[in-house]
């Protein structure tokens, strides 16, 4: 029995049988993961780890029987856990320790999950490559030429490589979604409020989610039910009920309808995706689903809409950062407009530089209306289309990704960067959830994802279907 | 050339609440610095405000006190700019649709409009100290209501004194209300003042100038007037009013330019997404309708028509809350509103005037009052009684025994001093009888206070002695 | 977009950039500026959505405790008096 290759599932059975101990576990995982440094997935292996491991042995032998007792866990590093340097991947946070837990990092701690490392990604969570970090690139897991995707391109390597079953990342416009894809893996962005954002550094306040990365449909199903429920400490926490996702995972669910949006498909013409989901919708058609098509009227407007909404609110949320409080601040500033200055020229790195001049060119005197107002509005008639789109079906589905994982420093002008989003991003601006499960192979060998989109809390839907679907190219 | 003056007020108040606006640290003034505050307060990275039931309840309780109307959806937008008291580098503040809409005050003869009133959050506090400015974030949070008049519609203000009408009645309807201690030297209350002037009968506004976060009414006032001087000045010389952001320099007695029009904030402002649009129904509304204290209009009307007050002791005594408070608490043990007024319009108010604290319990003031009233004590016995026991726990009744004031003409002691007395000055008593004088009468009645050293009852003993020697 | 104006959005942003950067900037500000506009060009009315919490939903006034000044300044750059600390400023 290899440890690294088992699920949480499998995991917390073993550590409550006594086939396995904590300390067993994490050391075999640490392990894995400071054999494959080369990779730059993980920016710090807690040291503590196995020490907690020690402790939870003796919780288990003592009773407890969380839901995850003695998982390792990797989390993104924009994710408060109380102690731990939270970088961002940021030189301007580059010492800033956690002053609180984040709601999902205590409940995660609470079913016994132990964290053993943070994950690198993209400075301040923007970009898809991993290549925005301070602390250097991340390597595709399969091919380390490319990229594994990001923002959360160190989780979704992490769990690829077998350093944790499970790894938290935040998604604002596909940032779990699309590393899942490009590493092979299953990367789940619930429903906008399912899960708290409470000690999650903000990017897009309005769009992020937490998301989770995992081996297999069950792990994430296990996860999701921990996480997911209201804050009060986060107000955009939904109230919604919270269903048992893993024990619906085997329902009935062939009476589901199936929505491939034509607009969408049209978009992905000419790539890799084209033909992968053309494989998929026939995978389903195999397993007797009805497939509809539905129109989703104004795609074209979606990334120009999403992108005007993200920069606004990155601008204002990362004006906290300002050298005075708790970033680094600037040796030579002498005055406080120089530690502004100074200091957040110095911390930031060049993209999100970028988006805050951007945030703060839509939220500018004079283009408010015509920029911020208006994406607000046309996100109000695209969540009206999505609306009507799930009249007609239950779930939809559409590639992640345009093609592969791309190789590293291809996508080198911003705006062709940001065009890797063109698939993700609804799902963020509509506030829907969705999931990337690993489905078929590109013209490189390399995996392709695809997306199983369900309408407001279905994530049940979603992961009963991916579960089948699992099952089936598993036979 | 004669000028109409126009002048606006952006008035501050902080809420009282038990918790901050956005998160469940205290509201608390005077604390150590930075001890009532949390990862919100700080604005550390992945912190989320959570709007206070109750903040938002006084800042309804605040419009309808003043007749404003309500919006049924109230959303909150980020104000951004860079300050080191503003941990977040924005503010929560309403712009769009903020809690109260459309309310008006009266000063003098004119109900003086008023656009908004708007919930926000205090910014933190900076302590200069040598070449260091300390960030203090416990006001930081402090839920804070503007109120924001209208100057585009008529009437205006016109003159300081006006504007400081509009001020202290606000304070008085705030404190009334609940929603507000307004306690200006901690500086719960602030105002920003617009002035413009423009030729008399002319129809344009004038170049609007603001004057910032004056502190104390007698600086607003003197700031406006200075404001208007320098202005008027202006305009005189052939000059152009600058739109411009001015600070008051109360020791100088003079403002100068803070911010001028180019170099004004860009704010930014936009819905924050971190908190929702909150829903405010009908229902709540009445309720707190339902709940709201009588106001200082309400209550004038009560004491002129239903205690017989005059218009000067009702304005005495609901100037400060405080003393409207316990004048009600000793109507409800002993109910002659003129006679307790009396004694607040004179005893009470000279005992607190410049800011001396009212440090008496309704139940000495109730029993000294009424000990007079019943003739049980001389009233400048009580008065002494008043200033004994005024700031302290002891008993007016207790301290009267002790000091052997207390009248008591029933007992024999009195009578006996009577006779006496009337027995050693026969001749007096004599005199009296031949010439009828009411001075030789007051002379013995006097007799009989010395010697009972004020326990008799003056008026008591008069008619005793005439009794007896007519 | 010129240089002015990214001077301005520079101010704004509290960032400090070279003449080099602003020159690199200026050019991807095109192709950006261009994404955003086909918002701002977008023929499509639309309204927006508000997340709306009933006020009876809102937090109860009840205070909870503080967090200790000393954690909550430990990543602080200068801090005297339990406070942080900033160079003079003048008005």
């Amino acid at each position: 029995m290899e440890i690294i290759k088992l699920s949480a599932k499998e995991i917390r059975e073993k550590i409550l049988n006594k086939e396995l101990t904590c300390v067993e576990v994490v050391t075999a995982f640490v392990d894995q993961a400071k054999k494959n440094e080369k990779y730059n997935a993980v920016l710090e292996v807690f040291e503590d780890a196995i020490e907690i491991a020690k402790e939870m042995d003796e919780k288990v032998a003592n009773g407890f029987k969380g839901k995850l007792a003695g998982v390792p866990v990797i989390i993104k590093d924009n994710i408060m856990y109380e102690g731990k340097i939270c970088s961002c991947s940021s030189k301007f946070l580059e010492k800033y320790i956690a002053q609180y837990n984040s709601t999902a990092v205590q409940k995660l701690l609470d079913e016994g999950a132990i964290i053993i490392g943070r994950a690198n990604m993209d400075e301040f969570a923007m970009g898809s490559s991993t290549e925005n970090s301070a602390y250097g690139i991340t390597l595709n897991p399969i091919d380390p030429t490319r990229v594994p995707g990001g923002s959360s391109g160190g989780s979704a390597c992490a769990v690829a490589l077998d350093m944790c079953p499970i790894a938290l990342g935040t998604d604002t416009g596909g940032s779990v979604r699309q590393p899942a894809s490009y590493c092979g893996i299953y990367g789940l962005k619930p429903t906008y409020g399912r899960i708290s954002r409470y000690g999650i550094v903000a990017y897009g306040s309005s769009l992020d989610q937490v998301g989770i990365f995992s081996k297999n449909v069950e792990d994430n199903a296990i996860v999701l039910e921990i996480l997911a429920g209201y804050d009060e400490h986060d107000s955009t926490s939904a109230k919604h009920p919270v269903d048992s996702y893993s024990l619906k995972l085997n329902d009935d669910i062939s009476n589901l309808k199936i929505g491939v949006p034509k607009e969408i498909v049209e978009m992905a013409k000419g790539s890799d995706s084209e033909q992968n989901l053309a494989n998929f919708i026939n995978t389903l058609k195999s397993l007797g689903f009805e497939i509809v098509d539905v129109s989703i009227k104004n795609s074209d407007l979606m990334l120009s809409t999403y992108y005007i909404i993200a920069w606004a609110e990155a601008t204002s949320n990362l004006s906290r950062f300002d050298g005075v409080k708790y970033t680094t601040r600037s040796e030579t500033a002498r005055n406080l407009q120089e530690i502004y200055k100074e200091s957040r020229s110095e911390g930031f790195g060049k993209e999100v530089k970028r988006r805050i001049m951007l945030g703060n060119y839509v939220l500018s005197s004079g283009f408010y209306d015509a920029y911020y107002k208006k994406a607000k509005a046309l996100q109000g008639s695209l969540i009206e289309e999505y609306n009507k789109a799930f009249k007609a079906c239950d779930i939809l589905i559409i590639p992640t990704a345009l093609g592969e994982a791309f190789k590293i420093g291809s996508k080198a002008s911003p705006i062709d960067a940001y065009k890797e989003d063109v698939f993700t991003i609804s799902a963020n601006v509509v506030g829907i959830p969705s999931l990337s499960i690993p489905f078929g192979k590109g013209a490189n060998g390399m995996p392709l994802g695809i997306q199983i989109m369900a309408n407001k809390f279905d994530e049940a839907k979603i992961l009963s279907l991916a579960k089948l679907i699992e099952d089936k190219i598993g036979e | 050339m004669q000028y109409d003056v126009i002048i606006g007020l952006e008035v501050h108040a902080e809420l009282r609440t038990k918790t901050k606006c956005f998160c469940s640290c205290k509201n608390e003034y005077g604390s150590s610095p930075n001890s009532n505050c949390c990862p919100v307060c700080v604005g550390l990275p992945g912190a989320l405000p959570v709007l206070n039931k109750h903040a938002v309840e006084q800042t309804i309780r605040a419009g309808l006190a003043l007749g404003f109307e309500i919006n049924n959806t109230a959303i909150f937008e980020r104000k951004n700019y860079f300050y080191p008291d503003l941990s977040k580098a924005y503010q929560i503040s309403q712009l769009e649709k903020p809690i109260c809409i459309n309310g008006s005050l009266r000063v003098g003869e004119k109900d003086i409009p008023i656009n908004r009133i708007h919930l926000e959050e205090d910014a933190g506090k900076l302590v200069h100290f040598g070449s260091d400015s300390l960030i203090d974030y416990n006001r930081g949070g402090v839920p804070l209501i503007e109120l924001v008049t209208d100057a585009l519609k008529e009437p205006h203000m016109e003159t300081a004194d006006e504007a400081i009408e509009f001020l202290t009645k606000l304070r008085q309807i705030y404190i009334y209300a609940g929603v507000a201690d307004c306690e200006m030297e901690k500086g719960q209350m602030r105002a920003d003042v617009n002035i413009s002037l423009r030729p008399k009968g002319s129809k344009e506004f004038g170049t609007k100038v603001e004057m910032k976060n004056i502190m104390g009414f007698k600086s607003i006032h003197r700031a406006i007037n200075y404001e208007i001087e320098r202005q008027k000045e202006i305009l005189e010389d052939g000059g152009v009013i600058e739109q411009e952001t001015r600070k008051w320099d109360n020791d100088k007695g003079e403002s100068f330019t803070l911010r001028t029009k180019e170099n004004s904030e860009d704010y930014r402002y936009f819905p924050d997404p971190d908190l929702l649009a909150v829903n405010i129904s009908d229902e709540e509304i009445q309720k707190i309708k339902d709940t709201m204290p009588m106001l200082p209009n309400d209550m004038k009307k009560k004491y002129l028509e239903e205690y017989g007050l005059n218009e000067y002791d009702t304005d005495v005594i609901l100037a400060e809350k405080e003393v409207s408070d316990l004048y009600s608490e000793c109507l409800k043990d002993y109910f002659q509103p003129k006679s307790v007024a009396n004694w607040f319009t004179t005893e009470i108010l000279a005992r607190i005037k410049g800011g001396n604290k009212l440090d008496i319990s309704k139940e000495n003031l109730v029993w000294i009052i009424k000990s007079v009233d019943e003739k049980k004590i001389q009233r400048n016995s009580a008065k002494d009684l008043l200033t004994f026991v005024w700031g302290t726990n002891l008993n007016a009744e207790v301290e009267a025994k002790k000091q052997g004031i207390m009248a008591d003409l029933s007992s024999d002691i009195v009578f006996e001093v009577l006779d006496k007395i009337l027995k050693e000055k026969a001749d007096v008593v004599a005199q009296f009888k031949a010439e009828q004088d009411p001075k030789i009468l007051n002379f013995l009645v006097g007799q009989v206070m010395r010697e009972t050293r004020g326990k008799a009852n003056a008026g008591e003993v008069m008619e005793k002695i005439k009794e007896k020697i007519m | 977009m010129d240089l002015k104006e990214l001077e301005h959005l520079a101010e704004l942003s509290k960032l400090k950039f070279s003449e080099d950067e602003l020159k690199e900037f200026e050019k991807d500000f095109t192709s950006l500026v261009e994404l955003a506009d086909v918002v701002k060009n977008a023929n499509v009315t639309g309204e927006r959505k508000l997340n709306i919490i009933d006020m009876a939903e809102l937090r109860e006034d009840e205070v909870k405790e503080s967090t200790p000044v000393d954690v909550l300044l430990q990543n602080s750059p200068i801090v005297k008096k339990d406070s942080i600390v900033v160079p003079r400023i003048m008005e």
